[in-house]
């Protein structure tokens, strides 16, 4: 093999290579290093009143204790955890159902449906968390006054109902982008295995629940995946909707408490020690995932 | 094998080329030179100054076509707690730091104790005794040191809907007791639609004002520590009393802010506000359709006229600055000249109160008061400056301690337990001093 390329040849694939290493090491792997740096110490106050500036000093992993004893900090993937439980299952679920119907030999105007259910997702994370916020503002939203007409009182912004909210308006924005990616899985299920099931006399409903679903549950796999990863890092809809509601403090999750160690009490040790165990998780979540998702798909 | 990693060799030091070319892109520019204490018309001294505050580029603009001798390099940051602080604490450390920013009064201590600001009393501790009031120079005075200039001054006034006091024949309360019985009346007249006021229960510099009024100090220090009295009786007082109008649904508690609070405005279901001097600029653009029924008044008090002060913004000198001379000058001018003001508040829409009383008239005169039926309302608010409680000062720890406040207020929306949220706050600040290594008095 090394005979066969010149010497230039050789280094050509290295060059194409480079770009992303370049940004690789640049944009995450420098970053996590000079978090992982900075996490180490932390800024403290020179004189009792503190007039003069602050010292940096090296504190070990005190700002990881630091962290982990923090209630706030701990409530957050308390909140986190319990909007995973609404959202994952109702929004995957909702997918895999748009995505059967879609894909069911009764479906017609397939390639609108298809484009209809992505729409959502055309628009921008922020404002659809705006929108969303007049949706369940009372006295600007029809839906709450359409609900009024009913008789029904339903508090979209209470302490207890704003996590369904928001689990809401991510379900809006991401079902119909893991429909497509269902769909597309279901389009490589191979039409014979299809042709069989209905010769053995399963119906619609029987060939896309025990022919159609275990065919592409690695697709699920991935998309539980992602939705898992991406959920800790909740920001937009909490902070968004933080406007409208008090039910939502300023670190109401893991990604908010960081930004407000960082921003509001310049406690950057705190902040980038919370991060890097944010990540850990992240880390060892998809870890997890993919190791039962790999199980799954071999049994 | 052997033959990948050293044909890689040249790429990884491509790669490591270009992170350098990178790094050196993102640091340098450092921005003037040491020289050049004193400008002259032919070689003026550059100062930069940072602020994101309505109006500032404009006036720096007009600064710069009167004083030959100094140019100032106006840049806009974000607004404070939205990363402006940051962006002024990160150059501060890397040593390109503007020479003059805007900072809020609540913010003086932070920056303070994270050492961004100079002690300016030489340059600037003789200008401000002269035009600022005792409880505003308060503000920006720690250790007896002068950080920073005032510029304007907030007092905590009642704005309300004239011809709906009339319509349900209330008259503008003037103490906290006539206000309660007003908030009876009002939802007895309107048969349950209307409520005097929508509290923003939730909104610490409410809250803040409240209790400076009632003759709370949240924060204070003796000797070389800092002291927290959140959880003071005054504050106590306050609590209650909007615990009991609350629970009896004598006014409504609506998200400081929150497009619901507006649309009750709006929709006439609350007919009082309370707000600042600042707060007649918002509220005429805010609620347009309602020109003509707005009015200011004094804030109700308990027993004596005082008041509380909320918002308002001051100059401050950074701690680095090698023009400090020039720094002053400019600040000088923008806190105490005519034209400053004229120029800032072109725009006609703010409503802010110059610190300095002989700059009212100029800041009057940019603005049309004609919503508020040609009230004076810059009489009204000046003449509630000197009422402002004395003793209050910040603290470097109020922005977290804000937010654990904020958090808890939110939970008592519909009991009205606000002095839960003042219990947990008193133990969140004291948490936050001495996280930071400041000393705490107990």
């Amino acid at each position: 093999m090394t005979s066969r390329l010149g010497r230039g040849q050789r280094s050509t694939p290295a060059l194409f290579i480079a770009p992303f290493f370049v940004l690789f090491l640049a944009t995450l792997v420098a970053p996590v290093c000079y978090a992982l740096w900075m996490s180490l110490f932390r800024e403290q106050a020179t004189s009792g009143l503190g007039f003069e500036a602050p010292e940096t000093l090296f504190v070990g992993v005190d700002n990881y204790l630091r962290a982990l004893e923090d209630t706030a900090f701990r409530d957050g993937f308390l909140h986190v955890a319990l909007y995973c439980l609404i959202y994952i299952p109702v929004m995957v679920g909702g997918a895999l159902a748009l995505a059967l119907l879609v894909d069911s030999t009764m479906a017609s105007a397939k390639r609108l449906f298809q484009l209809a259910y992505f729409l959502p997702h055309a628009v921008p994370g922020l404002i659809a968390a705006i929108i969303w916020g007049f949706l369940y503002t009372p006295g600007l939203s029809p839906v709450v006054d359409f609900l009024n007409t009913f008789g029904v009182e339903w508090d979209f912004l209470g302490a207890d109902t704003v996590i369904f909210s928001m689990a809401n308006a991510a379900a809006w924005q991401w079902m119909g982008y893991n429909t497509v990616i269902f769909y597309a899985a279901l389009q490589a299920v191979p039409r014979e295995t299809l042709e069989a099931a209905t010769v053995d006399g399963a119906g619609q409903l029987r060939t896309a629940l025990a022919v159609k679903l275990p065919m592409i549950r690695s697709s699920v796999v991935l998309t539980m995946l992602f939705t898992a990863v991406g959920a800790i890092q909740l920001f937009n809809e909490p902070e968004v909707l933080r406007a409208q509601s008090s039910a939502i403090s300023q670190n109401w999750s893991p990604v908010m408490y960081i930004y407000q160690a960082a921003f509001t009490k310049h406690d950057y040790g705190l902040a980038a020690a919370a991060s890097l165990m944010l990540a850990l998780l992240g880390a060892a979540l998809s870890f997890v995932i993919t190791k039962l998702g790999n199980r799954w798909k071999e049994a | 094998m052997q033959s990948t990693s050293r044909t890689s060799a040249p790429a990884l030091a491509a790669a490591v080329a270009a992170l350098a070319l990178l790094a050196t892109a993102c640091g340098g520019a450092d921005s003037g030179s040491a020289d050049a204490a004193t400008g002259s018309a032919g070689k003026p001294v550059d100062i930069t100054y940072w602020s994101w505050m309505p109006g500032t580029k404009d006036m720096a603009a007009a600064f710069n076509k009167t004083h030959p001798d100094i140019k100032v390099t106006f840049a806009e940051i974000p607004a404070g707690l939205n990363g402006g602080y940051d962006k002024i604490s990160k150059a501060v450390k890397a040593g390109n730091a503007p020479d003059v920013v805007n900072l809020e009064y609540q913010a003086v201590p932070d920056l303070v104790t994270q050492g961004l600001l100079r002690d300016s009393s030489g340059e600037l501790a003789e200008s401000v005794k002269g035009y600022a009031p005792a409880s505003v120079q308060a503000l920006v005075t720690l250790g007896g040191k002068t950080w920073a200039a005032p510029y304007d001054v907030g007092p905590q006034t009642l704005y309300y809907r004239t011809d709906l006091f009339k319509r349900y024949g209330i008259e503008v309360p003037t103490t906290w007791t006539e206000f309660r019985t007003a908030a009876e009346k009002v939802r007895t007249a309107s048969r349950g639609q209307a409520r005097l006021l929508d509290f923003w229960g939730d909104d610490t510099a409410t809250w803040a004002g409240l209790s400076q009024q009632a003759g709370a100090q949240w924060y204070g220090s003796t000797g070389d520590a800092w002291k927290v009295s959140i959880t003071d009786p005054a504050t106590k007082k306050v609590a209650d009393y909007w615990k009991d109008l609350v629970r009896n649904d004598l006014v409504l508690n609506h998200k400081a802010w929150s497009p619901e609070a507006t649309k009750t405005v709006t929709d006439s279901r609350a007919i009082a506000l309370i707000g600042a001097s600042w707060s007649a600029g918002s509220i005429k653009t805010t609620y347009p359709a309602q020109a003509g029924k707005w009015a200011e008044a004094p804030l109700p008090h308990w027993g004596t006229p005082a008041t509380g002060a909320v918002g308002g913004s001051a100059f401050a000198i950074t701690k680095d600055s090698k023009k400090a001379k020039a720094a002053a000058e400019f600040i000088r001018w923008a806190t105490t000249d005519e034209a400053a003001v004229k120029a800032r508040l072109a725009a006609g829409t703010s409503s802010g109160l110059p610190a300095a009383e002989k700059l009212r008239a100029a800041a009057k005169s940019t603005f049309d008061a004609s919503y508020f039926g040609g009230q004076d309302i810059y009489a009204v608010a000046g003449a509630q400056v000197p009422n402002i409680a004395e003793g209050w000062s910040w603290s470097p720890v109020h922005n977290s301690t804000t937010m654990t406040l904020q958090a808890e207020f939110g939970k008592a929306q519909k009991t009205g337990e606000f002095w839960a949220a003042f219990q947990a706050g008193q133990a969140a600040a004291e948490k936050a001093i001495t996280d930071r290594g400041l000393k705490l008095a107990k």
